[in-house]
């Protein structure tokens, strides 16, 4: 009796609930997010950036051109490059960052998807992977960084903030 | 595959939906509104105006109507409650004082409201849907009392009706409940007991809309959200 009467009360109540929680969830990522951190995609633990990158890589798409299944996409088709001049116009490029865990020590991988517009990154969209999937991809990065092909230094952030070693331009 | 996830997200949208509009129509919005109000005591019936009274909680002295006798020699100008044994609903309602008897239409004009209407099709609660009460002698009388009261005698719960009055049933109605009421033997089918407190609905009515469609849309998106990951999930869908 109690439970029929109460109906509507009870999945308003669970409802709210679910949507209290994701909202804290969200906050908490905000505010990861502002500090540079993320959230642990295994134990939501907080992920810390890795002291390398982030990688640039050029992705074979044109303005608004959408793909599915992101993870598998972009792990195929991602090139690395090593500055935003080599992003042909009208081409999409994406950052990736490494995080890991300080709670379940897994890493995982940040990427965004942007869109070069006069030195301004318009961003798609942004995903995060576990880091296995793109480790070959950020190894080559990293290979060619060691090589001497471009240095980026741990701190620098996304989005147009550049090595002090490499000018606006995106010269070194 | 693809056609079938998109189906099926498609099927749990229109499930979010019903859910949303059934929690939003049937939480008992009003009665948190109202918890605050002093029930009515037949002292005050006397001095006070009959909108003063008329669906506001009854108190201990307010006459309950026992048995179909003492429901024909009341008055029409008698306040009295009922405590229902139990209640069926008629499926039809008979739209409240306080709405407002035209629609804006989309090209400016005004489309006139049906007087009576099938209460499944009134989502915004603009219609007061008639019951069948059973008084504690088992007969049956008509009643038109709120959502939030029939609610609590369906669930069973021991009810105390607000203050109401018997007044003269819509001769709309009764057509379309005729078969009902001979089923459940309603003897008096010219009264109804009216107990809809319409001075405080006119004065909220809105607030109350309002705050039963944010709780509608909390719970379709949420709800929507949820069941649509769980079919991301189980079909192993990426974005």
């Amino acid at each position: 009796m109690e439970f029929t009467y109460y109906l509507p009360e009870i999945l308003f109540g669970a409802m709210a609930l679910a949507a209290a929680v994701w909202g804290i969830g969200l906050a908490m990522e905000l505010s990861r997010g502002k500090k540079g951190e993320a959230s642990c995609i295994y134990c939501k633990g907080k992920a810390v950036k890795e002291p390398y990158g982030p990688c640039l890589f050029l992705l074979p798409l044109h303005f608004g051109e959408t793909y599915e299944d992101s993870e598998e996409f972009l792990r195929r088709n991602m090139q690395p490059i090593y500055k935003k001049e080599q992003i042909p116009t009208g081409m999409r490029a994406c950052w990736l960052e490494v995080y890991r865990c300080e709670r379940c020590e897994n890493r995982q991988v940040k990427i965004t998807d942007f869109l070069d517009v006069r030195g301004e990154e318009h961003v798609k969209k942004c995903y995060d992977f576990s880091y296995e999937s793109f480790r070959p991809l950020v190894e080559q990065w990293r290979e060619m960084a060691s090589m001497g092909a471009f240095v980026r230094t741990a701190e620098q952030g996304i989005h147009g903030k550049a090595d002090s070693r490499i000018t606006r331009g995106g010269e070194f | 595959m693809k056609t079938v996830v998109k189906a099926l997200e498609f099927i749990v949208v229109i499930v979010a939906l019903v859910v949303g509009i059934y929690v939003g129509k049937t939480i008992g919005v009003e009665s948190m509104l109202r918890k605050n109000l002093e029930p009515v005591t037949l002292a005050k019936t006397e001095e006070g105006l009959p909108e003063e009274c008329i669906g506001r909680p009854a108190a201990d002295d307010i006459p309950r109507i026992q048995d179909f006798a003492a429901w024909e020699e009341a008055w029409d100008t008698s306040y009295i409650t009922i405590e229902p044994k139990s209640i069926v609903a008629s499926g039809v309602g008979v739209r409240y004082p306080w709405v407002s008897i035209y629609n804006r239409s989309r090209r400016g004009g005004q489309r006139r409201k049906p007087d009576v209407i099938n209460t499944k099709f009134d989502i915004f609660n603009e219609y007061g849907e008639y019951y069948l009460v059973q008084l504690p002698d088992d007969s049956y009388v008509l009643a038109e009392i709120s959502l939030e009261d029939a609610r609590k005698v369906k669930a069973g719960k021991s009810v105390t009706l607000p203050v109401g009055r018997k007044m003269n049933s819509d001769s709309r109605v009764i057509p379309n409940i005729q078969e009902l009421c001979e089923k459940y033997d309603v003897a008096d089918t010219d009264k109804v007991f009216y107990c809809i407190d319409e001075q405080w609905n006119q004065k909220n009515n809105f607030k109350v809309l309002i705050i039963r469609f944010a709780i509608g849309a909390v719970v379709v998106l949420v709800l929507g959200t949820i069941l649509i990951t769980l079919v991301d999930k189980i079909f192993k869908v990426k974005d």
